[in-house]
């Protein structure tokens, strides 16, 4: 029957399904966190500082947060900005010399404080 | 592995993340002494070496795929998984895990580390590309490192082969220590694991378990029964408060960070090197990263059509040198024409396109090896993902210009399996060079040259418009294929940008090697059974007469090409079109060329192509008197050729890829419904427009 809810929505399907899971495990407070909309509020992701920034990460979320965590996304850790490909492509971070690109839509994800650039 | 001395053996698995030289290491260790194959029943790469150890004893060494970590994600951390805890019956059960670490990021690679460490199993430690780290003052204590993870660390440069002795020597040491127990993990997963393995497997280590927890019910491979296990345990803890996936992978982390401050002093100047910083504000610049993307791309289409012209000329005059001297040796006769008409055409028809492949492939390779591919794959996965798939794409893609057979190998690299079926399934679209001659024979047959908007030539300007189709049909194809049957089901995109460096020609050179092997290999052995099936239909029966068109005519292939008329009158085609298609499908599509000039008892020699393109425009029809090779007649070929798999040796690539003959049977079905349509309606509309 999961599979029926799958098929009525064809794009994003395991994003969808991975909030289903988290859903349990977040706090009230939290709920902006799975859009760049809610870069209004006070909460800032990645996809929402300037190029050139260093921001330190306060939580990773979404289907690619263990990945992430595993090339060193965790709470704690400083990275900085380095390039944003145009029209929506891939941001460049640096963390400590460690160069990685990923997704806006996975950046979004990342909940970020601080900011200098 | 037999071996006439009963010397004491071990297994040593290597395993590392990706870009951390291991492959290198791996050559080092043991020469060109590998066997590469596939892991049963799936399509990762299986590569066994042999080395000496120092006191005599031999290992055989494992070659596991690049990883970041040991998560059940993609095959590749599976099987990786599976090879160090000795689950696998294709490669025996390692006693020692050789982990290279990338001396810049050793953190990232100490995930990994700590990960096989808890696994129980025995490990070294090779902290390589040390030198390149010590150039920026970043100082490693070895000693220390080893201390802090309880395993030797050794450091080593396996460009120059620096400290290869000392890390085998660490091997033959280690094997002798302890399976040490794993290190304790957080409470509340201790008592989630200690569950799952009383509900659903009791085989499965805690460290397995917990990355298990980290992925629920995504897991690679998870049967939905574990599946509910994980997310009931999921659910559990979140009840309580814990966040698994901070327990797991963010307390590695960090102990990971711990081990790599206590060990590494600081590095006195930027870690990133001041050129890669300055290259990569060029290379990913929002515009003169495209543009240099373009010059690199118009200078590979310049190699591979220009520079490849004199290599494939030669090789083309050998072959053909090669069959006359069997003709003289061997006399007029049925042997002497299939060693020349079945045996050296087969080969040839592989071997012509060698220069254009190893131009591509050593492009390719020296793109790898310098660190730009992936700053190309970053470029590209906007405008590729706009269809649905990734900047991982481009890599096929761009190879299949050259041939979709190692083009459809490249697609290893994605990891996600459905947006690596689409990738397969669109690659043969992209204008392979076996297209090339074709497109040249058909064009100048049919057009006549004329300056089109007064600077380009109108033969120029269509092959140019059949390239294009070629992308944009494998585009539009993929974004069929990943809103339909191959929907998306994840983003799964994150891509490491190592420093720039310069490519060594060992590195460089043993990848080309073994690339060029590969497809001497896939492509040949088909292609030469194929041929030479192909002589016996073109000779069988004999026609008793001595005109080769007659004889073809005879011939089964000649039966199959009337037979199968009726189906192409439609697209303007008669029967001797007809075999051209039958014999490019069941070899490849140059092959036409060769079969029309049999088909129009045109001698090969001299200027081949240009006598048989003026026999193409004197043909006229046996009925009406009228020419046969009209302009429509020649644009819809031209548009069947771009869109129809006519090509065996891909075909049995994407089965030996997608290890299905649903896939492979599909493809070639569903291009050529797709040549047939297109084709009919460009006859039918070129007609219209003709008459």
């Amino acid at each position: 029957m999961m599979n029926h809810q799958d098929t009525k929505t064809p794009r994003m399907t395991r994003e969808d399904r991975f909030h289903a899971a988290e859903a349990a495990s977040r706090i009230a407070e939290e709920k902006n966190s799975s859009s760049c909309l809610g870069a209004l509020v006070v909460k800032r992701t990645l996809a929402d500082v300037p190029v050139g920034s260093r921001v330190v990460v306060e939580s990773v979320n979404g289907p690619m947060g263990a990945r992430l965590g595993e090339m060193g996304l965790i709470a704690g850790a400083e990275v900085e900005i380095v390039q944003a490909i145009p029209l929506g492509g891939p941001l460049v971070l640096d963390r400590q010399g460690f160069v990685f690109a990923l997704r806006r839509r996975d950046a979004c994800e990342v909940r970020v404080r601080g900011g200098t650039p | 592995m037999s071996s006439a001395v009963a010397a004491p053996s071990l297994t040593v698995a290597l395993i590392g993340n990706p870009n951390c030289g291991k492959s290198t290491l791996f050559n080092r260790l043991t020469g060109l002494r590998q066997r590469v194959a596939n892991y049963a029943g799936v399509t990762v790469e299986r590569r066994l070496g042999r080395m000496r150890l120092t006191d005599g004893v031999s290992a055989t060494v494992v070659d596991l795929p690049g990883v970041r970590s040991l998560a059940p994600r993609s095959p590749d951390e599976r099987i990786a998984v599976d090879v160090l805890l000795g689950r696998r019956s294709d490669v025996p059960p390692p006693d020692v895990a050789l982990v290279v670490l990338n001396a810049h990021h050793l953190e990232v690679g100490l995930y990994l580390l700590l990960q096989v460490r808890e696994l129980g199993l025995p490990a070294v430690a090779a902290v390589n590309m040390a030198d390149e780290t010590e150039r920026v003052g970043l100082a490693i204590d070895y000693e220390k490192l080893s201390r802090e993870l309880g395993v030797p660390a050794v450091r080593t440069v396996a460009t120059e082969g620096a400290g290869l002795d000392a890390l085998k020597e660490a091997i033959a040491g280690v094997r002798e220590t302890e399976r040490r127990p794993p290190e304790p993990m957080p409470a509340p997963l201790r008592e989630a694991c200690a569950r799952l393995r009383t509900t659903w497997n009791g085989a499965f280590s805690d460290t397995e378990l917990a990355d298990y927890l980290v992925e629920g019910r995504e897991a690679e491979g998870a049967s939905v029964e574990l599946g509910e296990c994980l997310e009931a345990e999921r659910r559990r803890l979140a009840q309580t408060g814990a966040d698994v996936r901070e327990l797991v992978v963010g307390t590695r982390f960090r102990r990971a960070s711990e081990i790599c401050s206590r060990a590494v002093a600081p590095a006195s100047r930027d870690r990133r090197g001041t050129w890669t910083r300055r290259l990569d504000g060029i290379v990913t610049h929002p515009i003169a990263g495209y543009a240099v993307f373009l010059f690199l791309m118009a200078l590979i289409f310049q190699a591979m059509f220009r520079w490849a012209e004199w290599p494939m000329g030669w090789i083309e005059g050998g072959i053909a040198a090669a069959g006359n001297v069997a003709a003289d040796a061997l006399g007029p006769g049925d042997l002497s024409s299939l060693l020349r008409d079945g045996v050296l055409a087969g080969v040839g028809a592989v071997v012509v396109f060698l220069p254009q492949i190893v131009l591509l492939f050593l492009f390719m390779g020296i793109l790898e090896d310098t660190g730009y591919m992936s700053r190309a794959v970053l470029l590209l996965d906007r405008p590729l993902s706009a269809v649905g798939l990734s900047g991982r794409g481009f890599v096929p893609l761009l190879g299949s210009m050259a041939c979709a057979v190692p083009g459809v190998m490249a697609t290893r690299v994605i990891p996600d399996a459905r947006e690596r079926l689409a990738t397969i399934c669109v690659a043969p679209l992209m204008t392979c060079s076996a297209r090339l001659p074709v497109y040249t024979c058909l064009i100048g047959a049919v057009l006549v040259e004329r300056t089109v908007a007064g600077v380009a030539s109108l033969r120029g300007v269509t092959l140019l418009g059949l390239y294009l189709l070629g992308v944009l049909s494998a585009l539009t194809a993929a974004l069929v294929l990943r809103r339909t049957t191959l929907r998306r089901t994840s983003t799964n995109f994150v891509v490491e940008l190592p420093p720039y460096r310069w490519p060594t020609w060992r590195t460089t050179g043993v990848q080309l090697w073994h690339r060029v092997k590969t497809f001497l290999v896939r492509a040949g052995t088909v292609i030469l059974g194929i041929s030479i099936l192909l002589w016996f239909l073109t000779q069988y029966p004999k026609s008793g007469g001595s005109d080769p068109a007659v004889q073809l005519e005879q011939s089964l292939a000649g039966r199959a090409g009337k037979a199968i008329e009726p189906v192409i009158r439609p697209l303007g085609y008669d029967w001797k079109v007809g075999i051209g298609l039958l014999t490019s499908f069941f070899s490849a599509r140059e092959v036409f060329v060769s079969t029309m000039s049999t088909v129009y008892s045109v001698e090969e020699e001299g200027d081949g192509v240009q006598s048989l393109q003026r026999r193409l425009r004197e043909e006229r029809d046996e009925a009406t008197g009228a020419p046969r090779w009209t302009l429509p007649v020649g644009l819809s070929l031209l548009v069947f050729y771009a869109y129809a798999m006519l090509c065996s040796s891909t075909v049995v690539t994407v089965f030996r890829e997608t290890g299905s003959w649903k896939w492979a049977l599909g493809q070639v079905a569903a291009m050529t419904a797709l040549a047939y349509g297109a084709a009919f309606v460009t006859y039918r509309i070129a007609f219209a427009l003709a008459s």
